[in-house]
């Protein structure tokens, strides 16, 4: 094969992933044989469930929205050499500002409270992964720890939000107050849950992307990642690097939350990032970092999602085996050692 | 007399030894240079099998050994993964939590037919032993006596750390390893060997950690763990990656979550932000930890920076939590300062 040496390695680069992905439907396969009492069933509603009409692949593509958000964030924090690990708390910050919010100022007309909701939710997030990134710069604090640990933190409080101050009495389920149906994103394939979120989420995608590659901000984001001391030498300010990636990580991150609340549920309730955050991860794993390559990765996450959702209300698995499914192509994506046999077999 | 600090001590001597045994086992893959965040599912992992076993057994002691067994089984898929396959070490830890998150609920569910907590009043549970001669000594006795064995071994096995590390060929290869990989290689170990056998230790004392969590209990309730793998990841750092230091850590973190049961029970204050205080109190503990450390190093550095002007510091941080993720780079960082 005429390839050059570097579209070789991207191309073992993509079937790495590939390859992790095949092995993680053959272990999907494997459980489901194990597990189900009727694996023939099982199977057709885990692989085609999300298909089988408009309601059920709006819905899916409706779970591919958070994803895209998270995705983004973290890809923006791989790709510049930063830890992000709060998601999980980040997402839900964004989430219960965006409710606050909504119930503070209930009168503001549709065109601005939506964009108001949505900073705000951007903002928390933001803040929160920043002052990480700050800890970092100012005491060398590591960004993995502290990251997780305030999100993990800050999800009890939130908790605590949704049983307590923001409880909305008038319900039955425990749910925080709602915002008025004003701030509500228009629905785009009714019945299904689908809405306006996705094209703000593509507008995302496309907006970080250009950020990363054609802006010269975007650039010395890069070097940095990739090599703090080279970004030094070439006269680039890397500590500022250590901040700025992680205040837009958890914007977006953040402001995914939001959307959740302004797109799909119009409240908070305590299960509401149920492992976005760490999904977010593995869609970032999936596209390489690359923003734009977060679009099909998380719509491919969001049909696994789909699939075992599917499963679990037509046959007799339960949800849970998403995340087994998860776990392996995480362990796998990564796997040096499979791109580089991959590389060698094209080599020859 | 107020005696009440009593129970208070003995029940921070039960609340802390989960985190001490994750820590102690954490110590060895931290030793070895790997950041293992892969704690806190280790410990999910025995938390649950321990649990399976011991209720269809009927006894503890299968119950224990099928936690360590199947403990072991995910450490060394973790191990083989992020060693073997070169596959990132943090992703490859974030895996296994996912999956030993998910694995419990699944096998939960198809055993139990339940994805919420499971409770088993006829369940063995973890007794008290009532230890002679110290039983009999006022206060000490109360403290120390009657706790449940794995309190026991946490100590003992805090002591066999100390001495394999420091006194034993394994524990200074071990060190070796994590203070200079490519030195360690050029003397003749097997760098990858000593990591994999740093992190099955690690798997062995996490999961006598989730063991103790349940088999207390006398339940299995989904993410038990809730953060603790974490809590002794930095309990290991800042602890100076030291069994004495890892000793105060979890002594302090214990205190800290018996603080937050304790306020839960007594005060009005409410339960959920209550959960969240370990939490916030260990970022300020980092960070106190990282001003600390590095007004020491300035200090150090100072005092021989006409002997090493161009030499990497010499107290190689290549490990710490600030550099975890940079390895060597992050040392060059802190030198071009």
């Amino acid at each position: 094969m005429a390839l050059d040496s570097r579209a070789k390695s991207s191309l073992a680069s993509f079937l790495g992933i590939v390859l992790s992905i095949v092995v993680a439907f053959i272990i999907a396969i494997i459980l489901i044989f194990s597990f189900s009492k009727d694996p023939a069933k099982t199977l057709y509603w885990y692989f085609f469930g999300p298909f089988t009409n408009p309601f059920v692949f709006g819905n899916m593509l409706e779970s591919a929205i958070p994803l895209l958000f998270t995705g983004l964030g973290m890809a923006v924090a791989f790709k510049s050499g930063v830890t992000n690990l709060g998601g999980e708390g980040q997402i839900f910050a964004g989430a219960i500002m965006a409710v606050i919010l909504g119930v503070l100022l209930p009168n503001l007309p549709g065109g601005v409270g939506i964009p108001t909701l949505l900073l705000g939710g951007a903002i928390v997030g933001s803040l929160m992964a920043g002052l990480s990134g700050f800890l970092r710069m100012a005491w060398g604090v590591s960004d993995l720890l502290t990251t997780y640990l305030i999100s993990t933190g800050m999800v009890y409080v939130i908790n605590y939000l949704i049983l307590g101050p923001l409880r909305d009495p008038a319900q039955i389920t425990i749910q925080s107050l709602s915002i008025p149906a004003a701030y509500m994103l228009p629905r785009l394939l009714p019945p299904s849950y689908l809405h306006a979120g996705l094209l703000l989420g593509l507008a995302a995608a496309v907006f970080i992307w250009f950020l990363i590659y054609r802006t010269h901000l975007g650039y010395e984001l890069r070097v940095a990642g990739s090599n703090r001391q080279f970004g030094r030498y070439g006269g680039i300010e890397v500590r500022q690097y250590l901040v700025l990636p992680m205040l837009i990580s958890g914007a977006l991150i953040g402001l995914g939350g939001a959307v959740q609340v302004v797109g799909r549920y119009g409240s908070c309730f305590t299960d509401l990032t149920a492992g976005l955050g760490w999904n977010g991860i593995a869609v970032a794993l999936i596209a390489r970092s690359n923003p734009l390559g977060v679009i099909p990765a998380a719509i491919f996450y969001a049909y696994l999602d789909a699939g075992a959702k599917s499963a679990m209300i037509n046959s007799d698995i339960t949800y849970e085996i998403a995340s087994i499914i998860s776990a392996v192509i995480f362990y796998l994506v990564t796997a040096e050692a499979a791109v580089a046999f991959i590389r060698k077999r094209l080599g020859k | 007399m107020n005696e009440s600090y009593i129970p208070a001590i003995a029940q921070t001597i039960t609340i802390m030894t989960p985190l001490l045994l994750a820590a102690t086992g954490g110590l060895f893959s931290a030793l070895a240079g790997v950041l293992n965040i892969a704690l806190e599912g280790l410990m999910l992992c025995s938390a649950f099998f321990s649990v399976v076993f011991t209720v269809a057994s009927g006894n503890l002691f299968v119950g224990i050994l099928a936690g360590i067994l199947a403990t072991l089984l995910l450490t060394a898929l973790f191990a083989f993964i992020s060693l073997g396959l070169r596959a990132n070490i943090f992703i490859s830890g974030l895996a296994t939590n996912l999956l030993a998150a998910g694995l419990s609920i699944v096998l939960s569910y198809a055993i139990y037919g339940q994805t919420g907590s499971v409770s088993f009043p006829d369940m063995p549970r973890l007794n008290s032993i009532v230890v002679p001669w110290i039983s009999d000594i006022p206060i000490l006795g109360d403290i120390f006596s009657g706790q449940n064995i794995l309190v026991y071994i946490s100590w003992i096995l805090l002591i066999i750390a100390s001495v394999v590390i420091y006194r034993t060929p394994f524990g200074m290869r071990l060190r070796a390893v994590g203070h200079d990989m490519e030195a360690a290689r050029s003397v003749g170990i097997n760098p990858k060997m000593i990591q994999f056998i740093a992190i099955l230790i690690s798997g062995f004392t996490c999961a006598l950690a989730g063991a103790m969590l349940t088999l207390t209990l006398g339940a299995f309730v989904p993410n038990v763990t809730s953060g603790r793998g974490w809590i002794a990841l930095v309990i290991i750092y800042l602890g100076n990656r030291t069994p004495v230091g890892v000793l105060i850590g979890a002594i302090i973190f214990g205190l800290v979550e018996y603080l937050s049961n304790f306020l839960q029970a007594v005060s009005n204050l409410p339960s959920g932000l209550l959960l969240a205080m370990p939490f916030f109190v260990t970022v300020l503990a980092l960070v106190l930890y990282s001003i600390l450390e590095r007004q020491l190093r300035i200090r150090r550095r100072t005092a021989s920076a006409n002997a090493s002007r161009n030499l990497p510091a010499e107290d190689s941080d290549a490990m710490s939590p600030a550099s975890a993720l940079e390895g060597s780079e992050g040392r060059a960082e802190e030198n071009g300062r």
